[in-house]
């Protein structure tokens, strides 16, 4: 205990000034986390990508398309760091966003089955069969911004495939909002850890300590993925490594990852975490200052050292939260995934 | 403390009875390693349902052991690039001799008893030279290192022994030196060259597999050897994660190696990274695990994929009942198969990368 037998004055007082303290820091960390920042999330990204699914069941021509594409994808950065649950089951965190492509899989796979004008496209069922390249916010995004394959009408093969496209996005959503939030859902089973009807982890510290490490994990792909892909080496950058660069989410989904961190770290730190507030505050101003959407300008050798130093301050960000976050809840990176051997 | 009882019980034992089996130590089932929670590192053994009997300190982290056939005895190594592995004597407790690497030389945190148990093979990197090679110590003679031979690749780092006496060594291919990057800089990923590599019982090579030139940045690093001798490789991949390629290989001597591949987003959840590798108790099927990925992956023995079991950090992995034996860097050893189930769990205890079962042959 904190407390060693205070006076009855001194227990009063402790109680009417920081009686949310007494909670326990660790179920304290988890319910916030799980109903301030993933439920809210869970459900943003629902109503987002059933919104897509709609309108391109409407007009599925890219101009169309597009800014609910756009909102669709800003909702899933909310998410795609909660790597656990239903986000996990049957790959679905690699269908909704299959990146890096680094063998050039989807573009194939969206050329084949044009090409083969695949009936697959017409039986929903089906369709959420098929290879993730065909799927998700990528397969779309070569749709709709590819010059390749965003020239096509409403009526043809391409505007089936795009409807298919989103109407599997808007289904994946569906079911992760429900197995999310459904009475003995993945909600209640990192809430109520060992004690839950379905257990996944078996005590409220290893609920904390996976959504824990999904803070730092999210950070860390945020800076050796989003940034250092690109980045490249300084003789060879590489802009067209850059995630998402064809519709410029470039530099708003790096934002937007850290916008989500900082939302996941707030809800668990049990105390003070003005050290991590202001790096946050200091990369999330420092990624926007980028005025670089698709990342096309790190060719340039000083802007390609502003985004470098973005991903530097995000190694930094991790040590503050380790601080702030993770040692007052008595949970640390995992022993055997960061050191392997 | 259970551990301490068992200690002391077993030591005064040990007074009266001069030569000890397994039993003496309380018939431990699994080896492993861990940090604790005031940073000290040991090796525990535990029982067949996953309790902990007893604990051996060690003087730094330590990787795996390897396990006399019949003698409470297992030599712990350091991990890489340590230079040191004890002797423990697991009935009572105490280090009963220090093994060191040669000058130039450090050990890869494996090793292996062979025939009766009176040789122990451990790989070692010979730094200076830049190769190879398998020390071979002597137990009759107080664990002197009695000679060596080469392991025919860069950075051996698992070594079997299958049932006719020949031995199965995982040439990582990785070369490391202990004065660059704290020994675990890797040196030559550009041209790595791994291979599976089979010797005869008097150390000759006998068969050697290297992996298809666009695969050689596969370290071939973890075996396991299941029924009728078939050997099973764990990889690690030192190229893009991003490209996804098979972790599990799967051989039997005289044929062709089988690489085991799962679904395209099951690759990309391992992060390209295997840490431990076991056959089932039942030995039907094979897993290999991903600390980085969460996750156990099932194989059937000819290599298809048969599921995913989800578990943050898990790394360790042994035979248990039908199934496994998994471990983690949170303290927790778990039954696993189909799905999961917690047997231990002692707080603040980081498992290290491996288990070793005490039967290493599965039936």
């Amino acid at each position: 205990m904190r407390f060693p037998i205070p006076s009855i004055l001194g227990l009063c007082l402790s109680l009417s000034i920081t009686a949310p303290v007494l909670a326990d820091p660790v179920q304290d960390a988890l319910t916030r986390a799980v109903d301030l920042h993933a439920t809210p999330a869970v459900a943003r990204f629902d109503q987002a990508a059933t919104a897509l699914s709609d309108v391109a069941a409407a007009d599925c021509t890219p101009e169309a398309v597009k800014p609910a594409y756009h909102s669709a994808f800003d909702a899933w950065m909310g998410l795609q760091h909660l790597h656990m649950g239903p986000l996990e089951t049957n790959g679905r965190i690699l269908t909704i966003a299959f990146w890096p492509d680094k063998k050039g899989l989807i573009p194939r796979a969206l050329a084949d089955m044009i090409a083969a004008k695949d009936p697959v496209v017409h039986d929903p069922q089906a369709f959420s069969q098929v290879s993730i390249a065909a799927r998700g916010f990528f397969a779309l995004e070569y749709m709709l911004y590819d010059d390749a394959f965003a020239d096509y009408a409403a009526g043809g093969y391409s505007c089936a495939l795009v409807q298919a496209i989103t109407h599997d996005l808007g289904r994946m959503a569906q079911v992760i909002d429900t197995e999310w939030t459904a009475p003995d859902g993945f909600a209640d089973t990192l809430r109520e850890a060992g004690a839950a009807a379905k257990p996944h982890y078996f005590t409220p510290q290893e609920s904390v300590q996976a959504l824990y490490t999904m803070l730092m994990s999210g950070l860390e792909d945020t800076k050796d993925k989003r940034i250092a892909r690109p980045i490249g080496t300084f003789d060879k950058p590489r802009p067209t490594r850059a995630e998402a660069y064809r519709s410029e989410r470039s530099e708003r989904n790096v934002i937007l990852s850290l916008s989500a961190a900082r939302d996941l770290a707030r809800a668990m730190a049990p105390g003070d975490m003005s050290a991590s507030e202001e790096i946050f505050a200091e990369v999330i101003g420092l990624a926007e200052a980028l005025d670089d959407p698709d990342f096309s300008r790190v060719v340039d050798p000083m802007q390609r050292l502003k985004t470098e130093i973005v991903g530097q301050r995000i190694e930094a960000l991790l040590g503050a939260l380790a601080n702030d976050v993770g040692l007052p809840l008595g949970v640390s990176a995992g022993f055997n995934a960061s050191d392997g051997d | 403390m259970t551990s301490r009882r068992t200690f002391i019980k077993a030591a005064i034992a040990a007074t009266f009875v001069p030569r000890l089996s397994w039993a003496d130590a309380g018939s431990p089932a699994y080896l492993g390693a861990a940090r604790d929670a005031s940073g000290d590192y040991a090796l525990y053994g535990m029982d067949e349902t996953a309790q902990i009997l007893f604990r051996v300190p060690l003087p730094a982290r330590g990787h795996a052991a390897a396990a006399h056939p019949s003698k409470p005895e297992a030599v712990a190594f350091a991990r890489r690039p340590g230079t040191f592995a004890v002797v423990v004597n697991c009935a009572t407790g105490s280090v009963t001799h220090r093994l060191d690497a040669p000058q130039g030389h450090h050990f890869m945190g494996h090793g292996v008893f062979v025939g009766d148990g009176n040789l122990m093979l451990a790989p070692e990197n010979h730094y200076a030279e830049k190769k190879g090679v398998l020390g071979i110590w002597d137990r009759a003679k107080g664990y002197k290192r009695v000679g060596e031979v080469p392991s025919h690749g860069i950075g051996p780092h698992d070594i079997r022994e299958l049932s006719d006496g020949s031995l199965v060594v995982a040439n990582g291919g990785i070369f490391t030196h202990p004065e660059i990057g704290e020994g675990r800089e890797k040196l030559n990923i550009a041209d790595m060259t791994p291979s599976l590599t089979y010797l005869n019982a008097d150390f000759s090579l006998a068969e050697q597999h290297m992996l298809a030139p666009e695969l050689h940045q596969n370290s071939i690093r973890h075996l396991a050897v299941g029924p009728d001798d078939q050997v099973g490789f764990a990889m690690q991949w030192e190229g893009d994660a991003a490209e996804a390629v098979p972790l599990l290989g799967l051989h039997r001597r005289g044929e062709a190696v089988v690489l085991a591949e799962a679904d395209l987003a099951e690759h990309v959840m391992m992060q390209g990274y295997a840490g431990s590798i076991a056959f089932a108790g039942d030995g039907t099927e094979v897993a290999i695990t991903s600390p980085r990925g969460g996750r156990l992956q099932r194989f059937a023995s000819d290599g298809t994929f048969l599921g995913a079991v989800l578990r943050a950090d898990l790394c360790g992995l042994a035979p248990y009942g039908e199934g496994y034996l998994g471990s983690d860097g949170f303290g927790a050893l778990l039954a696993l198969k189909d799905d999961m189930r917690p047997l231990t769990a002692v707080p603040g205890l980081a498992w290290d990368n491996h288990l070793v079962a005490l039967s290493a042959r599965v039936a």
